[in-house]
């Protein structure tokens, strides 16, 4: 599905190269909800920034469905590769309204002409899609995005990025600029969504619970490695899990 | 005195269009316009005078602003370089090319056939800006449109779209300019001369302009802000008129430009967004949200 082959990265400091990845090899498969944590600085920022093209490897190979896409421009590559950031307003467009966010992320991937942006056909679609949500905003289209609370906003942005089913889909720490609660519900819509269209996806975040509780492998970095690779479908896993 | 107040400010008022395209939509304060704005009425002169039909010499005085605003989005995105500097790097170079194609620092066209020529002055430019008006407008409310909107919203989310935002970053400076580049063409024609420096503090004019274009509607918040700008665009020639009945010499307007744009500042410093849609709405939806469950 997506592969790191081999790839290294290193950034050039006043003191000399700092290494993150060195012969890293990673694949995601069909069906995974990978979870990846690790503490500051082990290098799961750097993974999703070579991932979708934000920074670029020195050396190996990234493949998307056998693809090479290691010199891929990032903007081609997110029409394949969605992505929910850890700030709400980075997914949406908050001078917009609700309804011409949708439009916009309806459209990714088409041609932008001069035809009118919003196509009234779309609004049912639109209406269904948001409903799923259960937060009201198919009844406010017309609101500006910038006056919905955090939690509305990243559900928002959660429809938008996987409304045109992505190859893969990444959550960059996507609820830890919410409240507990809020952090909740976003979690259990991103459950929802990624089940029912079966993403492939690849979810950094700082809280294990949230890694254990929602998903089915969960990767530890440390250092730019993989030090612990566990299938929690398997319940055994989970168990041993709890050593750590 | 009054009608050609008016007049003036509605040519002003295509640059300032300009100006709100690229210091509002793209968030990107650009400098170049000091300098395409004399582009466009040297462009225009010298087409003129070198005896190039009308028509033919507008889509040149706008293609020159255009290509001007290109160069400024390319070496801004392409080698890095900041906004601001982009645009003092090409308002420089600009100087020198507009006198490259003036020939000399002050060309008249008093001999020449004009769009202003044969009079109706203010018919022709409330034709010009309802037009210009009708097609912004529009162009924002399109799918390329809505790309342009997201340079300075959200320049993430366009590359998330899968598209270049340096493409419609650059698209916007573009359209900026030559309405810039218009606006220079069509004042050049109306007073019938161009000058070397009428351009100088041209960004300043537009952001007055638009800040008091703001001011006056914020009351009417139903109001497009294209609206909103090409009324603050006359409605600043009048205080420049007033300022000049109260005995101010015409080289101490640009200081009054100055001083009258801090002072809008000032006296907005609590509300200088832009004014919303509708306050009353935006209420309703504030209410409605809150009671809904996050």
């Amino acid at each position: 599905m997506f592969e790191f082959g081999n790839i290294t990265k290193k950034y050039k400091t006043l003191d000399g190269d700092k290494i993150i990845f060195d012969q890293f090899s990673f694949r995601v498969n069909e069906g995974d909800f990978i979870s990846v944590i690790g503490s500051n600085g082990a290098g799961k920022s750097t993974l999703v920034k070579l991932l979708v093209g934000d920074e670029t490897v020195d050396s190996g190979e990234l493949l998307l469905k056998g693809i090479d896409i290691t010199n891929q421009a990032s903007f081609i590559r997110k029409r394949k590769i969605a992505k929910v950031y850890q700030d709400p307003s980075k997914g949406t467009a908050g001078e917009m309204t609700i309804l011409e966010n949708m439009s916009l992320a309806d459209h990714k991937g088409k041609r932008f002409g001069f035809s009118l942006g919003v196509n009234k056909k779309n609004i049912s679609k639109y209406k269904d899609l948001l409903s799923t949500l259960n937060l009201g905003l198919e009844n406010i289209l017309n609101t500006k995005v910038k006056e919905l609370s955090g939690g509305q906003r990243q559900s928002l942005a959660l429809i938008m990025a996987t409304m045109n089913t992505p190859d893969i889909l990444i959550l960059d720490e996507h609820t830890s600029a919410l409240d507990p609660k809020t952090s909740e519900i976003v979690m259990e819509k991103t459950k929802d969504i990624v089940s029912k269209y079966n993403i492939p996806t690849v979810m950094i975040t700082h809280h294990l619970e949230n890694a254990k509780k929602y998903g089915n492998r969960l990767v530890k970095l440390e250092n730019g490695k993989v030090v612990l690779d566990l299938d929690l479908s398997d319940s055994g896993n989970l168990e041993n899990l709890k050593l750590f | 005195m009054m009608i050609s107040t008016i007049i003036e400010g509605l040519i002003f008022s295509v640059m300032v269009l300009g100006v709100y395209i690229s210091y509002k939509i793209l968030d990107f304060p650009d400098l170049t316009v000091d300098g395409s704005f004399v582009l466009g009425a040297a462009v225009l002169s010298s087409g003129l005078i070198k005896g190039l039909p009308l028509s033919v010499t507008l889509i040149l005085t706008i293609l020159a602003g255009s290509l001007a605003g290109f160069i400024t989005g390319y070496i801004h995105t392409k080698f890095e370089i900041t906004n601001l500097l982009s645009g003092i790097l090409v308002m420089i170079g600009l100087y020198s090319i507009n006198l490259r194609v003036m020939g000399r620092a002050n060309v008249n066209l008093f001999s020449v056939e004009h769009l202003f020529s044969g009079g109706h002055e203010l018919l022709i430019i409330i034709c010009i800006i309802v037009g210009i008006k009708v097609m912004i407008d529009y162009f924002f409310m399109t799918k390329i449109g809505f790309l342009v909107r997201l340079v300075g919203d959200n320049a993430t989310l366009i590359e998330s779209l899968g598209m270049d935002d340096k493409k419609y970053k650059i698209m916007g400076l573009m359209l900026s300019n030559a309405l810039v580049a218009l606006s220079g063409g069509l004042l050049a024609q109306y007073q019938g001369y161009s000058d070397i420096s009428m351009g100088t503090g041209m960004l300043i004019i537009g952001l007055a302009s638009i800040i008091l274009g703001e001011t006056v509607f914020k009351k009417f918040s139903r109001v497009k802000l294209t609206t909103a700008a090409i009324v603050g665009s006359v409605a600043y020639r009048y205080v420049l008129a007033f300022s000049l009945k109260l005995g101010f010499a015409p080289g101490d307007l640009k200081l009054l430009t100055a001083v009258i744009l801090l002072g809008i500042l000032v006296l907005n410093k609590k509300g200088i967004n832009i004014p919303e849609f509708s306050f009353k709405r935006v209420n309703e939806v504030k209410s409605t949200c809150s009671n809904l469950e996050i």
